[in-house]
């Protein structure tokens, strides 16, 4: 009976049941569309690529013929083109070639020849007799964990397993002066090394630098050359130094942050660029007993470059502001801002305030992501997110054709958590220059990449990309002026480096602090009064890029003590040098302990008064075109009674 | 079915669906129910809350000093409730508690004999100004031998007969001072231009051998006459009035406060727009012109210096803050650097936490409360109901934000309070009723739209209730407000505080101000003003270390009495000997250079016998200018100290 009752209920009010029913699904679809879902976008990625072959320069690097197979772990990754990077940095002008091209006449002319690992591991017995004539006849050679093949040409002493290096131990055999002897012991290494016995230091003895212990580097003269065997895998230990070292067995990294990467990833602080001091060391010896010239690291005679940059991937206003404030103190700035928050009014404000802009390539870390959202009217259930490229492309559109954007960065410096990944996308969405790695963790700050220079990352068969990477050294409330100034004072003093400066637009609200505000207000002042260029980005990337098409040669006569130099030196216009940026050339100050007697350029000598001194070098500006510097290096004191004895 | 059938069926079921109706209603009162009560959770009903309130205080105080001031309480309150009628003869207790320091307050009922005795210089305020005979008679004896100082404000009946001019014209509206007798130029001219807001008895002739001191529109309002020995000297304008309406604000004459935006601002208080952006604080020079001009003249009276270690002014920073939370530290971090501290104030749902609190106060900051007033547009609504259904919204009271923030205080306790945004209340003194009853002790919440002093004062003072009665706070208005753009800048009002106005000059910075668009402007300005500091002898300290240097200062004791001295082959000296207890390092004592024509000579130590000697060793002074007054700072050592100003 109350069954049938509650049942004739229901019947009787089932129309309003059914409206009910139809209301609340009303109601729960339109809450449901009204929130907006988004879906994320893969980006898509390109592979590395051999650079085009060079066939001028003093210095050339023989490369693999194929390209290795992806590397399971740091220990398996051909790391030849670290040297690429090496050679890039530190003279701009160099040849290379690949080891099936290599013969008497790809070696004529050459001051040294450089082989990696993996080249001297699969070097032709042919290659090896090409390479022994070369260094007979004066050359000097570098080859990298030479194996049996080489004995003819390099001391080989395998007492056991290869083992993994982990620290230099002694610099006694490089003959250095200074701060830089300690500096080295502080080097982190990376990659397999031959075991060897133990050797005397130069000049007692043929070992020049000692790791772990044992033999690192060892010199052998043979006959008018020297050879210069490394037993630990140099090329693998500086790009370690600069694009990360790996966890163990794996090619991938603990965390997503970018100092997760870097092998001072426990430090605080790193004022000192290990690559390129352990780089520049060894070259200096090398080619110690030959001079060398080169293309100075900076246009003009600057001492190194200062780069101002500022993260907006959300608060583009602020970023303005201190853009404006740069530029009220004549200092130039690259702004890194999302796609989505540069209409063509801001960019406009961009332009009038100097400033450059880049891609902030948003990631969903401290902001929603860039989205196109499906949907009509106020309901947008759906939104995709853009990728890369997308991203890349819709920020250029915002650019004048005049200034297309070149360069990126990763939104909270986040990176896939592989080797390359990340660098793998920025090339592919067509970045020339990210500057993702750095310090992020709080209070971080200095080289922890090992070098401010800009370099090519190398991807999991370690071949290059097409793109740099400049690394940043502080960033947010890291930056004080008192840091600033000790790096700049060390930039000048001898590291001669690239400092990027990463400031987030919204840095007061996040991590505030009147140290920043006091840095970026002086930094530009501080770095004209350490002789520092203040440039943006985009202006380096320029300046680069004609430092290695430029061409430069050099002949020497030891009997003359005659040092002739040939360049080809190309120019790009730049902002903030009004004639432009072009490259110098340097030279070694000294040569078998006596200085430089006279400089002429193109015939015309040049005071040695008014020539640039740089650490251990002279640095000339010879314009752009074809020129010749002639440089003589004065005979020995002794000598010169002898002469004079004579001559009565 | 037939068509009877057919009716017979339709009426059956019309028949059963009304028996339903009550179903249906229920059903359907449901679903509004549930509608309701889910707008509700979105859409919270506001709840009024109310403000707390303590009772001001009846203040009395037996110190010993030299000033005695008789306030009646009960004609106070008596007085009518009409800000132009009431009486704030309170307003007299500042007065002499800034100029002096340590000042003995009595009422008509607790004067004794005792403090007739002590008392050099006796204020009977226009509260306490119908005093019986016999307190004439023993006033006027003490008056004749110049035993005392008489003051009386507007008195009545026999004091008024014997003592003052005939005030036959009645109470007349006043326009502005007409004239100061011997105020020293500039301060003179700011003097007469000072805003008011007062009474003053017209008299139709001025009281007979007496000397004018001070005019309103051409009548004297402040006159001495010599009586005997001695001086009396008669105020017959409203002092209190023209006090408090200068530095408390005026409200309307209910004391409401009607606001010129969407609710009451302080700035809504000012007495009159030329304060805006002025840079003189007109009631502190009124008052030192009372004091110093005025009883000064006939009864030269020492005074504790207002700023610790002989400073010529203090500068306090305070730092508000809604957004950073433990972040907001960046600024009492760098003032730490220039040994200067600073108040920083947050509100309950700022963030800040326990052990940045701590830091904070190891780094020697204080911390205080921004009440976000409840019903104004600062409020912060709490949503309350039944477990997850919370239909009912009220603003947060300010006994759980003060909870909240002192909870987070290493001290326990919150000393400086300010509102948000500085919105106010529709009464005038109904916020400072309600921090009275968290123990704040000082409330920074009055500042206008424009540098300066708009107020009057820099310096804390005791807010009065709208009962004419003190209340157990103090109001220090801000002089650099966050957002001003017009009036003095700092620089200008430290050079005219260190020529003789003498201040304490708050300025507000919030640390969130420079999270966008950071104004390197506003940034150099508080950068170089450490400096500034320096440059103009001003401390740089917290509210609550000015706070509690100015209570050690009224704590003190200072009572003196002048000696005449003829040696023989000297010029007659006259002696101000001074007994002073310093309760604290750092205390100086002010005294005029001149006094009865006689210039300061030397300051010395009471004499000691040591041995058969009296010793007493001369002290160094520092001069000063005390709004045109020569003055010199004595400087102390705490606990008891007997000196001897000599003057000849």
């Amino acid at each position: 009976m109350a069954s049938r009752t509650r049942n004739s209920v229901l019947y009787a009010l089932r129309w309003d049941i059914a409206a009910i029913a139809i209301l609340t699904f009303l109601v729960v679809t339109y809450d449901w569309l009204s929130q907006t879902r988004v879906r994320e976008t893969p980006s898509e990625l390109t592979a590395g690529s051999r650079p085009p072959d060079r066939t001028e320069g003093d210095i050339l690097l023989l490369l693999p013929d194929t390209p290795s197979a992806e590397a399971n772990h740091i220990n398996e990754l051909d790391c030849s083109y670290s040297w690429f990077n090496t050679l890039w940095q530190e003279y701009g002008s160099f040849a290379t070639a690949l080891t099936r091209d290599l013969s008497p006449e790809i070696l004529a002319g050459r001051t040294l020849v450089i082989v990696p690992a993996r080249v001297a591991r699969d070097m032709p017995a042919n290659g090896v007799r090409a390479l022994e004539s070369f260094v007979k006849r004066g050359g000097k050679l570098i080859v990298e964990r030479p194996n049996e093949q080489w004995t003819s040409l390099a001391s080989v002493f395998t007492t056991g397993k290869d083992r993994h290096a982990r620290q230099i131990t002694s610099v006694e055999g490089l003959e250095l002066r200074g701060s830089i002897r300690d500096d080295l012991l502080t080097v982190p290494l990376t990659g397999l090394m031959t075991a060897a016995p133990d050797m005397e230091p130069y000049p007692d003895g043929p070992l020049l630098l000692e790791v772990d212990g044992q033999a690192g580097i060892v010199r052998q003269e043979i006959e008018k050359g020297e050879v210069f065997s490394f037993l630990y895998n140099h090329g693998c230990a500086t790009l370690a130094l600069q694009q990360g070292r790996p966890a163990a067995e794996s090619m991938t990294f603990k965390g997503s942050s970018a100092a997760e990467r870097s092998i001072h990833v426990e430090e605080l602080s790193n004022r000192i660029p290990h690559a390129d001091l352990l780089d520049r060391a060894i070259l200096r010896r090398v080619t110690r007993d030959r001079p060398t010239p080169r293309f100075w690291y900076f246009p003009s005679t600057f001492s190194g470059a200062m780069i101002m940059t500022l993260d907006a991937p959300e608060d583009f206003a602020s970023a303005l502001s201190f853009a404006d404030l740069a530029k009220k103190r004549e200092g130039a700035t690259t702004i890194y801002v999302a796609a989505d928050r540069l209409d063509d009014t801001q960019a406009a404000l961009a332009r009038k305030t100097g400033a450059e802009i880049g891609l902030s390539w948003v990631r969903g870390v401290n902001r929603p992501f860039v989205t196109e959202s499906v949907g009509i009217g106020g309901l947008r259930p759906v939104a995709t997110e853009l990728d890369l490229n997308a991203q890349f492309t819709r920020l250029n559109l915002t650019l004048p054709d005049s200034e297309p954007l070149r360069l990126g960065r990763v939104e909270e410096s986040m990176m896939q958590p592989d080797w390359a990944s990340t660098f793998r996308q920025l090339a592919a969405a067509r970045v020339r220059m990210s500057s993702t790695l750095g310090p992020t963790k709080r209070d971080q700050w200095g080289y922890l990449f090992g070098t401010g220079f800009p370099f090519y990352p190398l991807d999991d068969r370690g071949l290059p990309l097409p793109m740099l990477e400049s690394p940043f050294v502080m960033s947010g409330a890291s930056l004080s002026r008192p840091r600033l100034e000790s790096l700049l004072g060390r930039s000048e003093g001898g590291d001669f480096q690239v400092l990027v400066l990463s400031i987030p637009s919204d840095v007061m609200a996040r991590a505030p602090s009147a140290g920043v505000l006091l840095a970026f207000k002086d930094a530009f002042d501080l770095a004209r009064k350490h002789d520092h260029w203040v440039a943006q980005h985009g202006e380096l990337l320029d300046f680069l890029s004609v430092r290695r098409r430029s061409v430069l040669t050099s002949q020497f006569s030891k009997e003359q003590r005659k040092l002739t130099i040939s360049a080809n030196v190309l120019g790009a216009r730049s902002i903030s040098i009004e004639s432009g940026s072009i490259p110098s050339v340097a030279f070694p100050k000294t040569w078998d302990g006596e200085g430089v007697e006279v400089v002429e350029l193109d015939g015309e000598p040049v005071d040695l008064r008014k020539l640039a001194q740089r650490g251990s070098e002279y640095v000339v500006e010879v314009g752009i075109g074809r020129h010749v510097l002639m440089v003589q290096y004065a005979e020995p004191k002794a000598l010169k009674i002898d002469e004079e004895a004579a001559n009565e | 079915m037939t068509r009877l059938e057919r009716r017979s069926s339709t009426m059956e079921s019309r028949r059963k669906s009304r028996g339903f109706l009550p179903h249906r209603i229920t059903l359907w009162v449901g679903v509004c129910c549930i509608i309701a009560i889910g707008l509700l959770d979105n859409r919270p009903v506001d709840v009024d809350v109310d403000i707390p309130s303590a009772d001001p205080v009846e203040l009395t105080r037996d110190s010993e000093s030299d000033v005695v001031i008789v306030l009646d309480y009960q004609a106070i309150k008596s007085s009518p409730d009409k800000f132009s009628k009431k009486d704030f003869s309170a307003a007299w207790i500042n007065l002499f508690e800034q100029e002096i320091g340590p000042v003995t307050i009595a009422t008509p009922g607790s004067l004794s004999q005792k403090m007739l005795d002590k008392a050099q210089v006796l204020v009977l305020t226009s509260s306490a100004s119908d005093v019986p005979e016999s307190l004439v008679k023993r006033l006027r004896e003490r008056v004749l031998d110049n035993r005392m100082l008489l003051v009386q404000e507007r008195p009545k009946g026999e004091l008024r007969d014997r003592f003052g001019a005939n005030a036959k014209v009645g109470s007349q509206g006043a326009d502005g001072f007409t004239f100061a007798r011997d105020l020293p130029e500039p301060f003179n001219r700011q003097l007469l231009a000072t805003p008011l807001s007062t009474e003053y008895l017209g008299s139709t002739t001025a009281r007979e051998r007496s000397e004018t001191l001070l005019s309103i529109d051409g009548a004297p309002v402040i006159y001495a006459e010599k009586i005997g020995k001695g001086t009396i000297i008669t105020i017959d304008f409203d002092l209190g009035e023209a006090l408090v309406s200068l530095q408390q604000g005026k409200p309307s004459d209910d004391f409401s406060v009607h606001p010129k935006g969407e609710w009451p601002k302080t700035s809504d208080l000012v007495l009159n727009e030329t304060l805006n952006g002025s840079d003189v604080p007109f009631a502190d020079l009124l008052e030192r012109f009372i004091v110093h001009g005025v009883v000064g003249r006939y009864r030269p009276l020492p005074a504790f210096w207002l700023f610790p270690n002989g400073a010529d002014g203090a500068v306090i920073p305070i730092h508000p803050d809604d957004a950073l939370g433990d972040k907001a530290t960046w600024m009492l971090r760098h003032e730490v650097t220039h040994k200067a501290t600073s108040t920083l104030l947050t509100t309950f749902d700022a963030g800040m936490t326990a052990s940045e609190a701590a830091v904070a106060n190891r780094l020697g900051g204080e911390l205080g409360l921004i009440w976000r007033v409840e019903n104004s547009p600062s409020a912060r609504l709490e949503s309350f109901g039944v477990g997850a259904l919370q239909p009912f919204a009220r603003a947060a009271s300010l006994e759980n934000q003060f909870q909240a923030v002192v909870e987070t205080s290493p001290s326990e306790a919150l000393f400086t309070g300010m509102t948000h945004e500085r919105w106010w209340s529709d009464d005038w003194s109904a916020p400072f009723r309600a921090l009275v009853t968290k123990r704040v002790r000082t409330d920074v919440s009055y500042a206008s739209e424009s540098r300066g002093y708009s107020f009057g004062t820099g310096l804390p003072y005791l807010a009065l209730d709208n009962s004419g009665l003190p209340l157990s706070i103090r109001e220090q208005p801000v002089i650099l407000p966050e957002r001003a753009t017009t009036g003095p800048e700092l620089e200008e009002l430290l050079e005219k505080s260190r020529g003789g106005h003498h201040q304490a000059i708050g300025w507000s910075l919030s640390p969130s101000s420079f999270s966008s668009l950071p104004e390197m402007q506003r940034f150099d300005a508080w950068v170089d003003s450490f400096e500034a500091a320096k440059r103009h002898n001003h401390s740089i300290m917290s509210v609550r270390r000015l706070d509690v240097f100015l209570r050690s200062r009224r704590a003190g004791v200072i009572t003196s009495q002048i000696v005449i001295e003829n040696q023989p082959d000297q010029p007659e000296s006259r002696i101000l000997r001074i007994t002073a207890e310093a309760k604290r390092r750092g205390m100086h004592l002010m005294v005029p250079k001149n006094i009865f024509n006689k210039p300061l000579y030397k300051v010395r130590r009471a004499a000691n016998r040591v041995g058969d000697e009296l010793v007493s060793g001369e002290i160094e002074v520092r001069d000063v200018s005390y709004v045109g007054y020569p003055m010199a700072l004595i400087p102390l050592d705490s606990g008891f100290n007997s000196i001897d100003v000599v003057y000849r």
